[in-house]
């Protein structure tokens, strides 16, 4: 076992530019905030973007210019309402979208788990959402049922934002869970942000609350608030507010101006949650 | 339309609930507000032993008395009554495996005669209008042998003669294995059903004070209608106590009938409700 702790702008210099990166968390549900800023300030580009369902996390992504192609199953604001930015490019098709579903992602990775070049199954048969995908259908050889091939799915990276973790990476993922651990498990290096590093020894009084084993992790950062405007159950819920001044400015095309002030100008996240400090604060659960 | 004692959210989220039957797995999936308060409302009422999952499914909650829904703390509040955390991935293992019990509320943004929707693109092409997308509605609409649709808004743009991109899977095909499923649809103007012979919409039930007329102005298609119509029973004075004063009390419900400016006022006179009671 090693400590696998490095500072947020190390971690990030590991991505490639062209790489497939994997989100975890779930639309307005603990997403790699903090990661998504330093991915933004460090000037990505060309990335490939895969998450189950996303929000203000893609969102930014798309306005800051960091990627050419997204996979998911929805992207929105959930009672918010649309994501401006991720509309607006694929309208106009500045970006690629690949609208999957739910199982049509969890088997794709499934695949790839198991080095699987597919998965066989029926579901989605006839609707246009396989037509889009431009999967393949094939005559099962044992019922000589149609079938769909869900080809395998290889993220190059997972960015999941956690509750707790130890420096080797034994994280408790609390909250709503999504698919964070396929997508540890299936993605070819995992980086987990966390609100807080515990000791070992805090992990190994509850073992069963740990979800997400260092086995399937390779690099950790500690990031507090690393998820805001979105949730981390039980710290602080997902900031609507925030999101609602940040589709108001959105709207009015000034998405440059939000990423200026809230990531570009700023040296660190430590700077956001500075400059939003009044946000985070109404949004904080007061430890009893 | 003559003055009602409820409102159409009401007898909506009334009729979602009695669809649920005692011991069914009822799976709340994103942004739908009205599902998860009729499933409280049939747990409270007839079907107490209803199982929920909440949140897409990925957390199974215990109740007994109905909680009163969140919009700031949706998540807090399941995790409250939870009993597990499950994956998405288990999600779709318990649906596989007890398809006959799960009841799931689904919200399309096109609906057409046959029961196929669309929460992709409005348009024919994909440069028109883009929309969230439908999560698990497509995976899982063709799957359940009860698939449920509820449409706040019975307007033509909502009901369209067929949809731009198909989703959700209807009965436009003759395939076998589509037959036997049954597609319900809950408007805020009635109750509809896929008929299984002409595969096409037709009324059950017509909401008290609501006409023939007004159901065939909002419809882009013809709906089949039976010779005498049925009227949906109203809701109970106990169902309408549950929702306003248990269940609902700051109208979250509402949220789903509103857009613009004034959905976003709603919302932020919510939020600040909840704020000054919690934190």
């Amino acid at each position: 076992m090693q400590n696998k702790v490095v500072k947020i702008n190390e971690a990030c210099q590991t991505i490639q530019n062209g790489e497939t990166v994997a989100i975890g968390g779930l639309t307005i549900h603990r997403k790699p905030m903090s990661f998504i800023h330093e991915l933004i300030r460090s000037g990505k580009k060309e990335l490939h973007l895969l998450t189950l369902g996303g929000s203000i996390d893609v969102d930014l992504l798309i306005a800051a210019g960091s990627i050419d192609r997204i996979d998911a199953a929805y992207v929105g604001l959930e009672i918010l309402g649309f994501a401006p930015n991720f509309r607006k490019a694929v309208e106009s098709r500045v970006i690629e979208f690949n609208e999957h579903t739910e199982y049509s992602i969890m088997a794709g990775l499934e695949a790839n788990l198991i080095e699987a070049e597919f998965i066989p199954s029926k579901l989605l048969i006839g609707t246009d959402i396989l037509k889009s995908l431009n999967y393949k259908t094939f005559r099962s050889p044992i019922t000589d049922d149609l079938l769909v091939a869900y080809p395998r799915i290889c993220p190059d990276v997972a960015i999941i934002h956690v509750q707790r973790c130890d420096e080797y990476g034994n994280c408790q993922i609390n909250g709503i869970n999504a698919i964070d651990l396929l997508l540890a498990k299936s993605s070819r290096r995992v980086i987990v942000t966390t609100e807080k590093i515990l000791p070992t020894e805090d992990f190994m009084s509850v073992p069963s609350s740990t979800n997400l084993p260092s086995t399937f992790v390779d690099t950790v950062v500690e990031s507090p608030f690393g998820a805001h405007p979105t949730s981390c159950f039980p710290h602080y819920t997902y900031d609507l507010w925030h999101l609602l001044h940040y589709m108001e400015s959105s709207k009015k095309g000034k998405t440059e101006n939000y990423i200026k002030q809230h990531i570009t100008d700023l040296d660190s996240f430590e700077g956001y949650l500075n400059l939003v400090k009044d946000d985070v604060k109404r949004v904080t659960v007061r430890e009893s | 339309m003559k003055l009602r004692k409820f409102t159409s959210d009401e007898i909506m989220i009334t009729c979602m609930s009695r669809e649920i039957r005692n011991g069914d797995i009822a799976i709340q999936g994103l942004t739908t507000p009205m599902a998860i308060i009729s499933y409280y409302l049939a747990k409270a009422t007839h079907a107490p032993q209803t199982t929920i999952m909440q949140l897409a499914g990925n957390i199974l909650t215990y109740t007994k008395a109905p909680p009163q829904i969140s919009l700031l703390f949706n998540e807090f509040e399941a995790m409250r009554r939870s009993v597990h955390i499950g994956t998405q991935t288990e999600v779709y293992e318990v649906i596989f495996k007890r398809l006959e019990s799960i009841v799931e509320f689904f919200r399309p943004a096109q609906i057409d005669m046959f029961g196929n929707t669309n929460n992709s693109l409005i348009g024919s092409d994909i440069s028109k209008l883009r929309l969230p997308g439908g999560f698990g509605i497509a995976d899982v609409a063709a799957l359940y042998p009860r698939t449920f649709y509820y449409c706040p808004r019975h307007e033509k743009r909502v009901f369209v003669e067929n949809v731009d991109h198909i989703g959700g899977l209807g009965l436009r095909t003759k395939s076998e294995s589509h037959q036997r499923r049954d597609i319900h649809i809950i408007s805020e103007l009635g109750v509809f059903e896929i008929e299984h012979e002409s595969r096409r919409m037709r009324l059950s039930s017509i909401h008290p004070g609501i006409k023939i007329e007004d159901i065939k102005e909002n419809t882009s298609f013809e709906i089949l209608t039976p010779e005498k119509t049925q009227q949906t029973s109203p809701p109970t004075e106990l169902e309408l106590q549950l929702i306003r004063e248990k269940i609902d009390p700051l109208n979250i419900r509402r949220l789903e009938y509103l857009s613009g400016k004034t959905r976003e006022n709603a919302l932020l006179n919510i939020l600040d409700k909840e704020l000054s009671l919690t934190i």
